[in-house]
């Protein structure tokens, strides 16, 4: 999920945007209630914490329901429909990502890159091939294939959303 | 001359790096070449990376027992000719107190990146604060002045790195990275100059190592090995390092003269931004992550018609008293937001003058939110 924000971050630059990312860290990074932010901006970001998201993915119950209601009108909560019980207006984009993971690639690791390809695909903000050319500089050589594979499927879900 | 540009050792352009990654790759361009330290949170991606980084750039590492050994090996790497660092984080600063206090004495460059966590003590080791502002100037025994830098931002994280270095090798004292947990563990865009200017320290064979005709002077210095008959003593010494504990003249001008090498050279040395100064009524002052907070504070109050400014200061020690007092003739109030119980409050207020100071303070572990900044202000309306 770190990984995640730190692959949108990296390819918001690569693309000529401003990015600034935090994420959980130390003990709570590892197998707890872990968060990941990122403000994207043209310009030069003055406060680089997120204050009223415009998106929201939530990949758990309990990130669903700490943090759908701070988000901005009008903005997207995405959630893992496996996972997580939506209520309205909170309740449009839903995907069974986790359990996409195992049955489609045999990999829960890979759940987080799906998940980038939803955001890339339903905001639009993101250019494909500099995703691409980020996610593989990111992950290990041997799971490339399979990374951007998970990468495809989520911006194909997402486009179909994007375009909803 | 001593300062000199050369080509930046690290890759230049847009990159997305963290304030700790940063750090270290603004030590390298810089020329730092030995590194010495102990691991401690928030710091220790700063150690991590010049781990993997100094030995292959012809420089060394060295993971030393604790805080104590690491300085100290920073000081000896610095007098073997190597621009030196360690990085840390409150406890350790508190540890390696005593032999800063032998580098401002022998006059010995050494950079410290402090990032700054939730003091005091063992505290809160993964949360941020900024309690050690006045740690890194008052923390040693006697009269000596250091430099400590501010930086808001990933971008700064490397370029005041560079300036940390560049500084307390021309001005021969340690010289602070007052980071803070936020900005190390930030992730930004930077965009890095394909070209950096860095100092190199002076050296003229055959003059005083400890000692100039000038009152203010920064003495030449050599290396062990270039050929000079060098001693480097704790204990006050003449120009030439030869001890004198009882010459009470010798001991009034080492003193005199390190702290005047800095203090005479502040307008040089100091930096600050100022924000909406114009018109400004009043005016936040406010340094690191907590600037970012207020410059969004400042332009949310701006839009509900208020006159208010923000002086940020990115140089703290030296002080820079005098543009307080600048700022103060025009300024109805000033609001010092910290994340401390009031370190810089204190020194604003023995400038301002007659112009009213209020201080916000937040020690929970967490960045001082714009909104919290923004409600300071309406108070002060």
């Amino acid at each position: 999920m770190v990984l995640a924000g730190v692959l949108l971050g990296q390819a918001a630059v690569d693309q000529g945007l401003y990015a600034a990312g935090s994420n959980s860290y130390g003990a709570q990074a590892r197998g707890s209630a872990a968060r990941a932010d990122l403000v994207l901006d043209q310009q030069e970001i003055d406060y680089p914490h997120v204050e009223l998201p415009d998106l929201l993915v939530a990949m758990s119950q309990g990130a669903y329901d700490t943090y759908a209601s701070g988000v901005a009108p009008g903005g997207k909560v995405l959630f893992d429909s496996g996972l997580v019980e939506p209520k309205a207006p909170h309740d449009r984009y839903g995907a069974k990502v986790t359990a996409m993971s195992l049955e489609e690639f045999k990999n829960r690791q890979v759940a987080n890159v799906i998940w980038v390809g939803l955001v890339a695909g339903v905001t639009g903000w993101f250019q494909t091939e500099v995703l691409e050319r980020t996610l593989v500089n990111l992950v290990p050589e041997r799971f490339a294939e399979l990374n951007k594979a998970a990468l495809a499927r989520g911006l194909e879900l997402g486009r179909a959303w994007g375009g909803a | 001359m001593p300062l000199t540009t050369v080509t930046n050792p690290v890759k230049a352009g847009s990159r997305y790096l963290s304030g700790n990654d940063a750090a270290a790759e603004g030590a390298i361009a810089a020329g730092c070449r030995f590194y010495g330290g102990y691991p401690i949170t928030p710091s220790s991606e700063i150690m991590e990376y010049m781990s993997r980084e100094m030995v292959p750039r012809g420089g060394a590492f060295l993971q030393m027992e604790d805080e104590i050994a690491s300085i100290s090996s920073v000081v000896g790497a610095s007098w073997s000719g190597a621009k030196a660092m360690t990085a840390t984080s409150g406890p350790g600063l508190s540890l390696m107190q005593e032999c800063l206090g032998y580098a401002a004495f022998t006059e010995t460059p050494v950079v410290v990146v402090d990032v700054q966590r939730a003091g005091p003590c063992t505290g809160q080791a993964t949360k941020v604060g900024a309690g050690d502002i006045m740690a890194v100037k008052w923390g040693s025994h006697g009269d000596y002045q250091v430099v400590a830098l501010s930086p808001w931002s990933v971008q700064e994280m490397f370029s005041l790195t560079v300036e940390a270095f560049n500084l307390s090798e021309r001005l021969r004292v340690p010289a602070f990275l007052l980071a803070e947990e936020a900005t190390g563990h930030l992730r930004e865009r930077v965009d890095l100059p394909e070209t950096i200017e860095i100092y190199n320290r002076d050296y003229t064979p055959g003059q005083p190592v400890f000692g100039c005709a000038e009152a203010d002077g920064i003495p030449s210095m050599p290396c062990f090995g270039a050929g000079e008959k060098l001693m480097v003593t704790g204990s006050t010494h003449d120009q030439w390092g030869f001890r004198k504990t009882e010459g009470p003249e010798f001991h009034d001008r080492l003193v005199r003269r390190l702290s005047r090498k800095v203090l005479d050279r502040k307008a040089e040395i100091c930096r600050h931004e100022g924000y909406y100064l114009d018109d400004a009524e009043v005016v936040v002052v406010a340094y690191g992550f907590t600037a970012r907070s207020a410059l969004r504070a400042v332009r949310q109050a701006r839009q509900d018609g208020m006159a208010v400014g923000l002086l940020r200061l990115i140089t703290i020690w030296p002080f820079d008293g005098e543009l307080i007092s600048r700022v103060a003739q025009g300024a109805r109030g000033f609001l010092v937001p910290e994340m401390n119980l009031g370190q810089v409050d204190g020194l604003v207020r023995s400038a301002a003058g007659d112009t009213p100071v209020k201080s916000l303070t937040q020690v929970n572990g967490s960045t001082i939110s714009p909104a919290s900044i923004l409600a300071a202000l309406g108070e002060m309306r």
